[in-house]
């Protein structure tokens, strides 16, 4: 790397904010995002959750997606393996979740953009921590590299 | 089991092929919302967004007036798509969704955005970044709406019977109340007696009656009623189903002892097993065959039981039985029951904190539980006041509050789950105030202390009984958690001495006391029954932080579960005394009936539905879906092709299969890949 190219990659990460999408489970996770707000918890402001029901509906492809749509982390969470509302779907997620990352790290991606949490619903400060130190971590790696972590083009995101 | 569609969306009010008009609602919850989030401008944003009709922001959209917006806007501007941007959904979907059905919408053409739980509330040092968040929730809510469809309603029927599982205070006035309701009901007791630990408790306060006394006409109006069927030495197994449908495989242990037993009492003698007594609270021994109160028709008597987790198949007590009627090759007995709804009140365990204060160490140190035993007149020292252990009466007793409870919550991040106790147990400060004041009424020459951090005498004739306590010259001594009491043997070696000695710190007159105490009792926590980890996951309930049963919501709905259908009661959800433990289960009997006098409830109908010609007929779905809910079957007419089959009736629409499918041949309702992308897309 040129001292040109490092100092413009320093540049685009001083002072971004990651985009995180959170894709949370119904029982699990939204509900312990849910009590983080009720104890009034706080925690930075980059995550964008999306609720489904179970851990186990979160195709490979979404993580994809959002990272193709310029996601700089996304955050797959569920209930702990054992106490899945539908029995295993967690389970599901996990397997899923450790062929999708093996991938996008083959393709470059750093292994920080993607995560895979256990987070109960009682468990409100471990979701604000999670969310902490995943911001913490993107801010380190950088914006996405498809998302203007290149050195040309505008970096797509509203409001920025 | 029938799953029925009771109605089908009519194609001129909600149909998916029409036009989305969308109204957008953004509440500001009082200053909740509006307090953080610039709610003008996220209505202003939303009415902007494609296929937007209206866009409104309103005080409490949860309100009267609040409904009635939506309702005209659906009347007069043919609104088709719904989208709230306020609490959880997990609060109000259910209020918005019957708002839409009122005006003739179906409801699953509404959607929720959480602006409050999910963003004022959580960042509310930074209002221009949580108003933008706050919009960008809202977009991504319109995405979704924009491809919402209507969806049929579905109902299942309800089976009329309620397992209750643990025979404690409140699950016995749970079966109680059922039963009289009319509706049968299954009591799944663990142990071989009824009653709980309530029934190994002395006097109850204020009243100062036996517990006994309490539990009794219970338990005789329990045996009586025909609607009841008991079964102790009894544990779940398996659960499957879902509300109205449950199926509960139930184990129950073998007797080993029959009704030939004549209570003659020699395989007492002669068993060679010693275990901890729980009716003592482990302060006392008991055998591996021993004494139980027995039920039958109504009168209460008593048996031998063996506890066959420690009985070792020795054999002497079948050789010493005169009346044969020992067989210990009983087998255990599974049956099957299917239920409507569960409730659980598995109650609680008391805390024996070894390595605290030197219980364990040393023979003088009890638990108040234990104490308790000693004071009840039918207990191991048949009311006296003297340690069973060591056979000393003692003429000093120091009583120390919050061990094991109230703990410091662990900084290091590595702890394992529930390990630290934070919580208050609750009932100790009025039990402590109760036993320190009989002691000194009954055994006036005894010395009475208690330490205490706080007392917390809340409930009825409470505050009485401490201050009646005081008068009797119980002496309150307060210490802090940063300075707590030490205790240590005393080396004197005098006679008269006491054997152990008690050093604190008085925060109130900032001196350090010694205490001489002949016995030392440790108001010690109440912690989940051993077990309730296990049944959590048997039945899939979840546990709070401190290990209890977590409620749907611990102000609105602390009797319900967030499984529908299965209810919570007494101290399973959380630490509480026999007054409220009571009054739980009763509630949660009332909840349990009428869930089951409705005879049919409405499900869930975000289930999985197959393409049958995208369907490759690989049969990775099957593999799947743990439920058996989605099958391939051959297509008539073909000889080779087979395609997935849902079988709506066991779906539980959590998307397995959905996201397992590689020809994208599968869609889960109102979760369908198309919205759940287009959400993603609004999200960046």
């Amino acid at each position: 790397m040129t001292d040109r190219s490092v100092d413009e990659s320093e540049k685009r990460k001083a002072g971004f904010e990651p985009k995180i999408v959170a894709i949370t489970c119904n029982f699990c996770t939204y509900a312990g995002a849910d009590l983080a707000g009720t104890s009034r918890i706080q925690y930075p402001t980059n995550v964008r959750i999306i609720r489904v029901m179970c851990s186990g509906r979160v195709d490979p492809t979404f993580v994809l997606r959002a990272l193709g749509e310029g996601a700089d982390g996304v955050l797959v969470a569920g209930c702990h393996p054992g106490d899945c509302h539908f029995l295993a779907g967690n389970e599901k997620a996990a397997r899923r979740y450790a062929i999708i990352s093996r991938m996008l790290r083959q393709i470059g991606l750093e292994r920080e953009r993607v995560r895979l949490e256990w987070i109960s619903a009682s468990e409100g400060e471990k979701f604000a921590k999670v969310i902490r130190s995943m911001v913490q971590d993107l801010k380190r790696v950088g914006p996405n590299p498809y998302n203007n972590g290149s050195a040309t083009g505008e970096r797509k995101t509203s409001f920025q | 089991m029938t799953v029925s569609r009771k109605s089908s969306p009519s194609p001129s009010t909600s149909s998916s092929l029409e036009e989305p008009k969308i109204g957008v609602y953004v509440c500001h919850c009082g200053s909740n919302i509006a307090g953080t989030v610039d709610v003008a401008k996220v209505a202003e944003y939303a009415s902007k967004l494609p296929k937007v009709a209206v866009a409104r922001h309103y005080m409490y959209m949860c309100s009267d007036s609040g409904q009635g917006l939506i309702k005209e806007d659906i009347d007069k501007l043919g609104i088709n798509r719904v989208v709230v941007a306020s609490c959880s959904p997990r609060m109000h979907e259910p209020t918005f969704r019957k708002v839409c059905e009122s005006r003739g919408l179906n409801k699953y053409l509404f959607e929720m955005a959480n602006i409050r739980e999910h963003c004022s509330w959580a960042h509310m040092h930074e209002p221009e970044k949580a108003t933008v968040k706050a919009m960008e929730l809202v977009r991504m809510s319109v995405a979704k709406a924009r491809l919402l469809e209507a969806l049929p309603q579905m109902e299942v029927e309800v089976k009329p019977s309620v397992l209750v599982i643990g025979g404690g205070i409140a699950g016995l006035s749970a079966a109680r109340d059922i039963a009289d309701r009319g509706f049968k009901v299954t009591l799944a007791e663990r142990k071989p007696v009824l009653g709980g630990n309530l029934a190994k408790l002395n006097a109850l306060f204020p009243s100062s009656r036996e517990a006994t006394e309490v539990i009794e006409p219970i338990i005789k109006d329990i045996l009586k009623n025909e609607n009841v069927t008991v079964k102790l030495n009894t544990q779940v197994t398996s659960c499957e189903g879902f509300i109205g449908n449950f199926k509960v495989k139930l184990s129950q242990q073998p007797d080993f002892v029959n009704e030939k037993c004549n209570q003659c009492g020699k395989c007492f003698n002669v068993c060679p097993i010693e275990t901890p007594d729980d009716m003592d609270f482990a302060l006392t021994s008991r055998k591996a065959i021993y004494k139980v109160p027995s039920y039958n028709s109504g009168e209460i008597t008593s048996r031998a039981v063996i506890d066959s987790e420690h009985c070792t198949r020795c054999g002497k007590c079948v050789d010493a039985c005169g009346a044969f009627a020992i067989d210990l090759d009983a087998k255990p007995r599974e049956s099957t029951v299917e239920i409507g709804s569960i409730i659980v009140a598995t109650g609680f365990d008391s805390f024996e904190p070894v390595g605290l204060y030197l219980y364990g160490e040393h023979a003088d140190v009890v638990t108040l539980a234990q104490l308790s035993r000693i004071v009840k007149e039918d207990g191991p020292t048949k009311g006296d006041l003297v340690n069973p252990r060591t056979g000393e009466k003692p003429g000093s007793i120091v009583f120390i509050s919050c061990v094991g409870s109230r703990e410091e919550p662990d900084t290091t991040g590595k702890e394992e789950d529930n390990a630290t106790r934070t919580y208050c147990s609750r009932v100790c400060c009025a039990a402590m105030a109760e036993s320190a004041n009989t002691i000194r009424e009954k055994f006036p020459e005894t010395q009475v202390y208690v330490l205490y951090r706080d007392f917390r005498t809340f409930g009825k004739g409470h505050e009485e009984l401490y201050r009646k306590s005081r008068e009797n010259l119980v002496k309150y001594i307060r210490y802090t958690s940063e300075k707590p009491p030490k205790i240590m043997q005393n080396s004197d070696g005098k006679d008269s001495a006491s054997r152990l000695k008690v050093v604190v710190w008085d925060d109130l007159i900032a001196r350090e006391l010694e205490i001489n105490a002949d016995m030392v009792v440790l108001a010690s926590a109440i912690v989940p029954s051993r077990g309730t980890t296990q049944l959590g996951q048997t039945i899939g309930l979840s546990r709070s932080r401190d290990g209890f049963f977590l409620e749907a919501h611990l102000k609105l709905n602390p009797l319900s579960s967030v499984t529908d259908g299965i209810f919570i009661a007494g101290v399973a959800q959380g630490p509480k005394d026999s007054c409220d433990s009571a009054a739980q289960g009763s509630g949660a009997a009332a909840k349990a009936s009428a869930l089951i006098a409705q005879g049919k409830v409405p499900i869930e109908s975000s289930i999985s539905s197959v393409n049958e010609d995208r369907c490759g007929g690989c049969g990775v779905c099957e593999g799947a879906c743990i439920y058996g809910a989605i099958e391939m079957k051959k297509l008539e007419g073909e000889k080779t092709k087979r395609v997935a089959q849902v079988v709506e009736a066991v779906c539980k629409g959590c998307g397995t299969c959905g996201a397992a499918c590689p020809s994208g041949a599968i869609t889960m309702k109102h979760f369908t890949d198309r919205q759940l992308t287009e959400m993603i897309k609004a999200a960046i």
